[in-house]
């Protein structure tokens, strides 16, 4: 039984189809990260026409909406990004992206549309709900460093008891929720590194310091790292995506540069990867006599799911789908800013199934084609919705009325 | 041949100012390999200008010409190349390049001046001349496939007995002549590998074949061709010179493109390298499931001197020079397309030392600051002439056994 003796079913309902007309309209007009003027501003006006929220602008293309309950209780934040990707869409259906070159190709148009039917859902329920709601519509998501951390620095986290976000799947069964304890999204770290030789011309090895042959077995023992420095139980990627060096058969260059990324589930690993490639790339440089800079930039952390709050939403979700609408998923390597969020309260991300083969809705996120099942639209509203009155009711989450 | 020693000396001594002013005009206005039209244009008008020669152009910007000498004998060739390169001139002379962006910064102006500087002493000298000189002015040394093959394809070596050819030498001292017999110069292929892998999201390496990783395996591994595939006493250098692939920080790229140069001195060596490096980067490339595609292009051969022709011209240059004139030259791994002329006659191809490190010439061949001690240009008139009269009666048919 939920401890909240609530019954939000009439409102979901009645608020399902203007969630698909919704994310209708902001998939027409998708907007890129840091520029979502539209998208806020449409986002803005719907809560404003929703009554009983406090909304503000913590940034010029974010939007915040605070519902304080009826009595005290835990403060519970849900968050929903509203980016889109520089990727011309080919899908053909009358709402198609009418910014030509920009496309809602991960589902953020689905999220926001979702997040704004939770709020109407939410707000409406008011004088029976316990603590506060506040709900997060983040620019941003796609593009480093991201609109998360933005937002934390804003002060958006203040006060807030728990955290729950989640994102479509076209890869995962529409009707399903997935969730899962611990690590479900990896770090993403991005590292360039120089290597310098002696240039010179290619007859004469002798006079050169050749940065291409070195460069080569940097990137060969940098899969040492990998391979045989790392618990093997522990995931990690290092993957070099750049090797730009030269530009003619008869000289050697002087300069070689590549680039890549390191992602981890284990943030302790993830701290060590710098030096460990440090060590690798020092030692093999100085061993052939060229030199190196490496210049690793952290990008977004792994986002850790809490045990104890993805127990609570996995219960309620499980209770309002039943128990074939839940599945455990397994972590992926690709990164999500949500995790900037988890490092100020417990919290979980789960995953909204979007897929349906029989319909041809099959390609991945960031595709040209890519698009949802919108049943899953309202899958999701049930799951937030529900999500929200379990965690809402646990009173030991209200860490301001402790003891 | 104290007095043809002396006739020689008076012939340099006449021409010596005008190879000056030749090489200046020529300095002052490079042009481009394949491209050098006001060149072979001068070139062709001087020797017209001199009389008694046979002019012709086997191609748009080169110049070939005869000189029937009074007494018969056998055909000796000699050969100067007259191109620039893509080279910004910083030296600061008054016959600096007026051609921006390009700049005889190889000394082929010298060799040009002083070939030329050699058929007009010939033309005085030409009743005591025992046989036929070809002067061969060949365009497009610097750019494969280089000219020289296609002047030979042109049919200039057609009844040559020996070829002679110089190169300007701003490392050795002027004053001195640099003469190996056997390998001198290297030579020169190129290389093309293209590593096809599978691109995707670089979070996702169990979905890729890493194109980056695979390249970097088949770069080491080349090393191998070197260090423990071929003979150690066979100089040889496999340099893969670039290495471009991947254009963002989170895709693994589906391919990457390698590029390079080979150089060796042997015929074996040089022959069986491709076979080796192809063995190589097929078995790297099928061991992390990539394919591949590996070109190679022979360029130029490498320069190998007859030791009979070098031991002849060696013996006529100390005669000139004096033994402390004439050194032994270190082979380099450079390239040169003489070789292209080696494969059809006897030949040497020797040094002409035009560094003077008190003056601050001292910069190496293909600098901005490159420059010459034009004294060097007498001493390699001197030198073409002493070796043509030194050779040209060991020639022909009925030359001595
Ligand atoms: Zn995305
Ligand atoms: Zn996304
Ligand atoms: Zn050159
Ligand atoms: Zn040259």
């Amino acid at each position: 039984m939920p401890r909240l003796a609530v019954d939000a079913g009439p409102e979901v309902e009645g608020v399902l189809a203007d969630v698909v007309a919704w994310r209708r309209h902001l998939h027409a007009h998708p907007e890129l990260s840091y520029q979502e003027h539209e998208t806020s501003r449409f986002v803005r006006e719907q809560l404003a026409a929703f009554g009983g929220l406090q909304v503000s602008a913590p940034t010029p293309t974010s939007v915040v909406a605070e519902l304080v309950g009826s009595r005290p209780g835990p403060r519970l934040a849900l968050r929903a990004d509203m980016d889109a990707l520089p990727i011309t869409e080919e899908n053909g259906f009358e709402f198609a992206s009418q910014n030509r070159g920009v496309m809602h190709a991960c589902g953020h148009d689905g999220h926001t549309a979702m997040l704004l039917g939770v709020a109407r859902v939410l707000a409406r329920l008011r004088a029976r709900l316990p603590g506060q709601v506040r709900f997060i519509f983040q620019h941003a998501e796609e593009l480093a460093p991201g609109g998360a951390q933005e937002l934390v620095a804003q002060g958006v986290m203040e006060g807030v008891d728990a955290v729950v976000g989640a994102h479509l799947d076209s890869m995962l069964e529409v009707g399903q929720i997935g969730v899962r304890s611990g690590a479900v999204n990896a770090s993403s770290d991005e590292f360039w590194l120089t290597i310098t030789g002696v240039g010179g011309h290619a007859a004469h090895p002798e006079s050169t310091v050749d940065c291409v042959a070195i460069g080569a077995q940097v990137v060969v023992n940098l899969q040492h790292l990998v391979a045989r420095n790392v618990d093997p139980r522990e995931a990690l990627v290092l993957s070099v995506t750049q090797f730009n060096s030269g530009t003619a058969e008869n000289v050697t260059p002087g300069v070689a540069e590549l680039v890549g990324t390191v992602r981890a589930f284990n943030q302790e690993l993830r701290q060590r990867a710098p030096e460990l490639m440090e060590r690798i790339i020092g030692g093999v440089t100085s061993a052939h006599g060229a030199s190196h800079r490496l210049d690793y930039r952290r990008g977004y952390a792994p986002v850790v799911n809490d045990p104890g709050i993805t127990e609570l939403v996995a219960r309620a979700v499980r209770r309002e789908l039943g128990a074939a609408g839940v599945v455990e998923v397994q972590p992926t390597m690709g990164a999500e800013d949500f995790s900037a969020y988890l490092q100020h309260a417990p919290g979980t991300f789960f995953r909204v199934g979007g897929s349906n083969p029989g319909l041809g809705i099959s390609h991945p996120h960031h595709h040209a084609e890519f698009t949802v099942d919108e049943t899953a639209l309202g899958v999701g509203v049930r799951a937030f919705v529900a999500a929200s009155l379990e965690l809402l009711g646990e009173r030991h989450l209200d860490r301001a009325n402790e003891g | 041949m104290k007095l043809a020693d002396r006739a020689l000396a008076a012939q340099v001594e006449a021409v010596r100012a005008d190879v000056v002013s030749w090489r200046r005009h020529l300095h002052a206005h490079p042009e481009l390999s394949y491209q050098e039209h006001e060149t072979s244009r001068f070139v062709r008008e001087l020797l017209a200008g001199f009389g008694g020669l046979d002019i012709s152009s086997p191609t748009p910007t080169s110049v070939v010409a005869e000189l029937v000498g009074g007494i018969p004998g056998g055909c000796l060739a000699l050969r100067a190349d007259m191109d620039a390169l893509p080279i910004t001139e910083e030296s600061g002379s008054e016959f600096a390049s007026q051609n921006h962006g390009v700049m005889h910064a190889c000394g082929h102006d010298g060799h040009t001046a002083m070939l030329l500087g050699v058929a007009r002493a010939l033309t005085g000298l030409r009743s005591q001349l025992p046989g036929r000189v070809r002067l061969v002015f060949q365009h497009a040394e610097e750019l494969a496939p280089g000219g020289a093959q296609e002047l030979v394809a042109q049919g200039v070596m057609d009844g040559v007995d020996a070829v002679i050819g110089a190169h300007l030498d701003s490392l050795l001292e002027v004053g001195r002549l640099g003469l190996v017999a056997g390998p001198m110069m290297a030579s020169s292929d190129e290389f093309a590998i293209t590593v096809r892998g599978v691109g995707g999201h670089a979070a996702e390496p169990e979905h890729t074949v890493d194109s980056v990783a695979i390249a970097a395996e088949v770069v080491t591994n080349l090393q191998y061709v070197v260090a423990r595939n071929t003979d150690p006493q066979q100089p040889l250098v496999v340099a893969v010179s670039k290495l471009q692939a991947g254009t963002a920080e989170n895709v693994t790229p589906g391919t990457a493109e390698l590029a390079g140069t080979v150089r060796t001195f042997s015929d074996g060596v040089r022959a069986a390298v491709p076979g080796l490096m192809e063995r190589v980067v097929r078995g790297i490339t099928q061991a992390h499931g990539a394919s591949y595609d590996f070109e190679f292009k022979y360029g130029s051969a490498a320069v190998v001197n007859d030791p009979v022709t070098t031991e002849r011209v060696r013996a006529a240059l100390r005669r000139t020079f004096g033994a402390d004139g004439v050194v032994d030259f270190q082979p380099t791994m450079g390239a040169e397309d003489f070789s292209a002329y080696q494969e059809r006659a006897p030949s040497t191809y020797f040094m002409v030392g035009a560094g003077n490190p008190e003056r601050g010439i001292i910069h190496p061949h293909h600098h901005a600051r490159f420059s010459i001690d034009e004294s060097a240009l007498s001493t390699g008139v001197q030198a073409l002439l002493s070796a043509t009269f030194a050779l040209l009666p060991q020639l022909g048919p009925d030359r001595p056994a």
